[in-house]
């Protein structure tokens, strides 16, 4: 009876242990943060300066300047966040120096402390003799500040020689990067460098603190005590400082890996710690942190995020501003279960390194749309600082697609599209595209949608886009783009001795110029078959070995224009993503040039690399919803109103971007606002962009030709081959290599031992 | 009254089966959940074409598996390993038993030579091989200091000759233990007949010995095979993912799938890979069966 009854309670146990197990259903989070917008007033918009916020107020400085007296001031002001309509309140300051104010503090009591820097009036000569009132901008004076609730002047700390005493070049670092108060009242400030400086509550300078580390920040502890956050032996850490010794007392770790911005005191922990995309609280008893809330998830572009503020009742103030649109808002973010907010259905964008423009496209799509809401993924948050953290991430993505939870859609950035698409992870836009009345495939360039088809599968579609290739005179490499090994080596061997093949090349440069952009030429992917062993590419690497191990800079080596003009620089490593990338090249060599590209036996030996691109995910539930993101997101990247980096993917906008390029561009009397004319009459054309090089070496590019623009637009037709360098035939290459230029192996024994490698490597992916 | 006798056994029979079952369900659960449920997982994998989209392909993975010159070149070499490695690890472990057997001068301190690689961090062995058989390291040296040229010991011809002698070193001395265990158990009275009926050493290794060592040979063989497969550890530590090709083992070829997503064609290696043990293994069990049946029982 008994043994029956120990059974059954074994059995009893071991189920209830195994339903604990199951992935289950995910729930959404318990609570979550809505968000209330408090705008600045409109003509206060733009030329805010300082701000601080508190539990209540919200206080900031506006610059402005007078175009009658020729003369700037700032003026502080304060806004009561809890009442609705409040109107900013001109704070009444005892102030008449002149200068910029750089960062504020609140304390308690109302009392307001400043870190000022100012000039010091002098009196100059202009060319025709007569005197003017200027500025010492290069001798400016650094001052704490502070003001009773009154606005009066309680102290002025002058540090402006503590400052200077502890630099080391010329170069004075005079801007004060942080400033914060602990529970005491005494002033910490420091200019980002390694050297704090405390004021006391008597305005006196108490004492200077060093570092061995730069800082990345300093902010307050929930008890009151002033933290640094630097690099420790593993990664960021918090010091507290410590006034008795001077120095650093407490050191906490386990910081989130993303944390980079301010260190603030917490309500139930001890800290709050703002991230680049989430805020998370921090406990220093345990070392951990926990997340409160991702930015993207309330709205907020968290790249666009200036200052937070947590209140006593755990309410958090963000104040950020949209340097694109010129907006700025105060959002105060409110806790509530996540039962009392209607919930939209969400969907996942996932990848490395979000970039703040598509941040922001989400929170205007998140905004807009009744049903749907997008939230980020972005697997580089995850990544500490050893040398596997890159393939870890990686992994946890994969093994996220794997398992079925994988992002409705995938930020192409740094992520392998090729093995994606082999396996069937990525969906085919081409459906999406015939159908889409915003983006047509005929509107589009068709060299780029061919780049980003593996398969019959068009993975993705960029925003914009570059091209990467090599660049020489016509004269020297014909006019033909694309060449072979040998052709290069060929050229090469004509050149005179002293001239280089590329500027700053070292042999594993153009090893992995030759390999990331020319492997084609030595693996035929459709048999399997490797080419290591050949006599080319043992040319390869005895070619290679005739460069030097490290480049040698001098401070009187020649200019890269220097070089190609004096002909002892036969290419130009370039990225051409506008007109004038490829004209600057044309105008230093002074002659037709040629985009030759990397040699190899496959295409023009040019790279496409593409912005942007978001791939939909075949698995995902919403692709509908993905599609009508990632067209709007197109769309308007290429809109003729914003600005673009690159080559736009439409036609339409890329017609026009020559168009502007071809226009002459004229000098102007900036008093009469006419034409300026040469003695023939003509108008003086004016430089489109000019690039300097050296000591007084300037290059100016102008209206672009005709035959320039036949040129690029050749280049872009002609290119496709995507940018996916297989870092892991490199690496191989390069590991072995190393024993040949060491001068311990010959070009034939490590040729030999990089084929067996290699094609073990591509059997497996075969 | 016999029929009623008869229910009453069975009764008090399926009782006894039934609280039996309950005792080993905790632990029956354990394997099916660590073990069984996994392997039918893998069987699962290996019979669709992706894990994204499921489609049921059967047979395809396994061929296609079977036609990959990668995975060909890693089982050559996997059985290649296996077949120099185990026969000499068993045969040269025995030997030393059979040796530390005998009273010498010195045998706890020679005992305890031989045990004590089985104490060495993995990591620590790996850097000493390194620090050996580099291409700059401690042999290559010596060989020059003789007069020859340097060998690149990792990634040439004698690269399975380095993980061999590594192989060895490692497991020589727990395989000795196993074997000196064995050979103090065998009847010393059987062993005394022999002697009186003048039988050779050879005659009494073969006729007796042999037959009471056949279930612990059996069993070093086997735990030799298993770790044989493990000496991936060292190799990876050694040479990264992709070795020189006669290292290329069997698990470099299933870790590699595993990192580029290629899950049906790791599941369906590691079947094939299983079901070859499986024959393996079988065969042994024959022939120790056959040798040792005198002995058993």
């Amino acid at each position: 009876m008994k043994r029956k009854v120990c059974a059954w309670l074994l059995m009893v146990v071991m189920i209830l242990s195994m339903t604990a197990c199951g992935k289950g259903e995910s729930e959404g989070p318990e609570f979550v943060y809505v968000p209330e917008y408090i705008s600045l007033p409109a003509d206060d918009d733009s030329n805010v300066n300082v701000m601080q916020m508190t539990d209540k107020n919200l206080y900031y400085s506006v610059y402005s300047w007078n175009e009658e007296t020729m003369e700037s001031s700032q003026d502080f002001y304060s806004l009561d966040l809890t009442a609705a309509d409040a109107k900013p309140v001109k704070m009444q300051l005892d102030m008449d120096t002149m200068g910029d104010y750089m960062q504020m503090q609140i304390d308690s009591q109302g009392n307001l402390y400043l870190a000022t820097r100012s000039y010091e009036e002098i009196t100059e000569k202009d060319e025709n003799g007569e005197t003017y009132t200027s500025y010492d901008y290069e001798n400016a004076k650094v001052e704490i500040v502070k003001f009773g609730a009154d606005g009066t002047e309680s102290y002025r700390c002058d540090i402006t020689q503590r400052m200077k005493a502890v630099q080391e070049d010329e170069y004075i670092s005079d801007y004060i990067q942080y400033m914060v108060l602990d529970k005491a009242g005494n002033v910490y400030v420091t200019n980002g460098d390694t050297n704090i400086w405390v004021i006391g509550t008597d305005g006196k300078l108490l004492c200077e603190i060093k570092s061995d580390n730069w800082f990345n920040s300093m902010g307050v502890s929930k008890a009151g005590d002033v933290y640094i956050s630097t690099y420790g032996n593993s990664g960021q850490v918090l010091k507290k400082i410590d006034l008795a010794t001077k120095g650093f007392g407490e050191e906490l770790s386990g910081l989130p890996n993303n944390f980079y911005g301010a260190i603030l005191p917490g309500t139930e922990k001890d800290f709050v710690l703002q991230g680049d995309s989430a805020l998370y609280e921090y406990d220093a008893q345990t070392q951990t942190y926990e997340e409160i809330l991702k930015f993207i998830d309330c709205d907020i572009n968290g790249s666009y995020v200036q200052n937070v503020a947590v209140t006593q009742d755990g309410k958090i103030l963000v104040y950020y501003r949209d340097w694109n649109l010129g907006t700025q808002e105060v959002v105060s973010l409110v806790k509530k279960p996540a039962s009392e907010v209607s919930q939209k259905q969400m969907l996942t964008l996932g990848g490395f390194y979000i970039n703040q423009d598509l941040q922001s496209s989400i929170v205007k799509f998140n905004k807009s749309n009744e049903e749907y809401r997008i939230t980020i993924r972005d697997y580089s948050e995850s990544m500490g600082d050893d040398e596997n953290a890159y393939e870890d991430a990686i992994t946890l993505m994969n093994n996220d697609i794997l398992t079925g939870n994988a992002p409705d859609m995938i930020y192409l950035g740094s992520v392998n599209l090729q093995t994606m698409a082999n396996k069937g992870v990525i969906e085919d836009l081409s459906p999406y595209l015939e159908s889409s009345d915003k983006l047509k495939r005929e509107d589009m360039l068709e060299s780029v949608l061919k780049t980003y088809t593996i398969g019959d599968t068009l993975c993705a579609i960029p925003t914009s886009f570059y091209i990467s290739t090599l660049m020489s005179a016509s004269s020297i490499v014909g006019d033909e783009m694309g060449w072979t090994m040998d052709e290069m080596l060929a050229v090469a061997k004509s050149m005179p001795e002293d001239a280089q093949l590329m500027q700053y090349g070292t042999k594993d440069m153009i090893l992995q110029y030759m390999i990331i952009f020319g492997a084609d030429s030595y693996v035929n992917w459709e048999t399997g078959k490797c080419n290591f062993e050949s006599e080319e590419f043992i040319k390869l690497l005895e070619f290679a070995n005739t460069f030097p191990k490290e480049y040698e800079y001098s401070e009187d080596m020649p200019t890269m224009p220097e070089m190609i003009q004096s002909g002892k620089l036969l290419l130009v490593d370039q990225s051409i993503s506008s007109m004038g990338d490829y004209q600057i090249i044309e105008t230093i060599w002074d002659e037709p040039v040629t985009c030759i590209g990397f040699p190899g036996n496959v295409g023009n030996g040019a790279i496409l690399m593409g912005q942007d691109a978001i791939a939909i995910s075949s698995k995902s539930k919403h692709k509908d919803v993905a599609w009508e993101f990632v067209e709007t997101f197109i769309t308007d990247a290429n809109a003729e109103e914003n600005y673009m980096w690159g080559f736009p993917v439409v036609k339409s906008r890329l017609e026009a971007q020559f168009e502007e390029a071809m226009k002459p561009e004229y000098e102007i009397d900036w008093m009469t606002g006419e034409t300026l004319l040469d003695e023939n009459g003509n108008p003086v054309e004016s430089s489109k962009g000019g690039w300097g090089y050296g000591d007084g070496i300037e290059f100016n590019i102008y209206a672009a030709t005709q035959e320039q623009v036949d040129a690029v637009k050749e280049l872009i037709n002609s290119t496709t081959t995507l940018y996916n360098a297989d870092m892991e035939m490199y690496n191989i290459i390069s590991e072995e290599a190393a024993f040949f230029f060491e001068g311990q192996k010959s070009a034939q024994e490590v040729a030999k031992t990089i084929q067996g490698r290699i094609q073990v490597y591509v059997d497996e992916i075969r | 009254m016999k029929a009623g006798r008869k229910n009453k056994l069975s009764k008090r029979t399926r009782k006894l089966k039934i609280s039996s079952g309950l005792y080993i369900a905790p632990s029956f659960l354990g394997v099916m959940l660590f073990f069984i449920i996994p392997f039918i997982v893998v069987i699962y994998y290996s019979m669709i074409n992706n894990p994204i989209s499921g489609e049921f392909v059967f047979l395809q993975n396994f061929q296609m598996v079977l036609k990959n010159a990668a995975f060909k070149k890693a089982a050559m070499n996997t059985l290649t390993f296996s077949a120099v490695a185990v026969p000499l690890a068993v045969v040269l472990s025995l030997m030393l038993a059979i040796l530390l057997d005998n009273k010498i001068p010195f045998r706890s301190h020679f005992r305890t030579f031989f045990l004590s690689p089985m104490m060495v961090p993995v990591a620590s062995i790996v850097l000493i091989w390194q620090v050996l058989f580099h291409y700059n390291g401690a042999v290559n040296d010596v060989l020059v200091a003789l007069g020859g040229g340097k060998i690149d010991w990792m990634k040439s011809e004698y690269s399975q000759i380095v993980i061999v002698i590594l192989f060895l070193w490692k497991n020589l001395g727990y395989n000795m233990i196993l074997f000196m265990a064995a050979l103090s158990s065998i009847p010393k009275d059987i062993l005394e007949v022999a002697k009186l009926e003048s039988a050779t050493s050879v005659q009494t290794f073969f006729y007796i010995k042999f037959r009471y060592l056949s279930s612990t040979i059996l069993f070093v063989t086997i735990m030799s095979l298993i770790n044989s497969f493990k000496v991936f550890r060292e190799v990876y530590l050694l040479t990264g993912d992709r070795p020189y090709d006669t290292l290329y083992m069997l698990q470099h070829y299933m870790n590699n799938m595993f990192k580029s997503l290629d899950y049906q064609k790791l599941s369906a290696a590691a079947i094939l890979m299983s079901l070859v043990m499986i024959v393996i293994i079988g065969i042994l069990f024959i022939v120790e069966n056959h040798f040792g049946k005198d002995v058993e029982g």
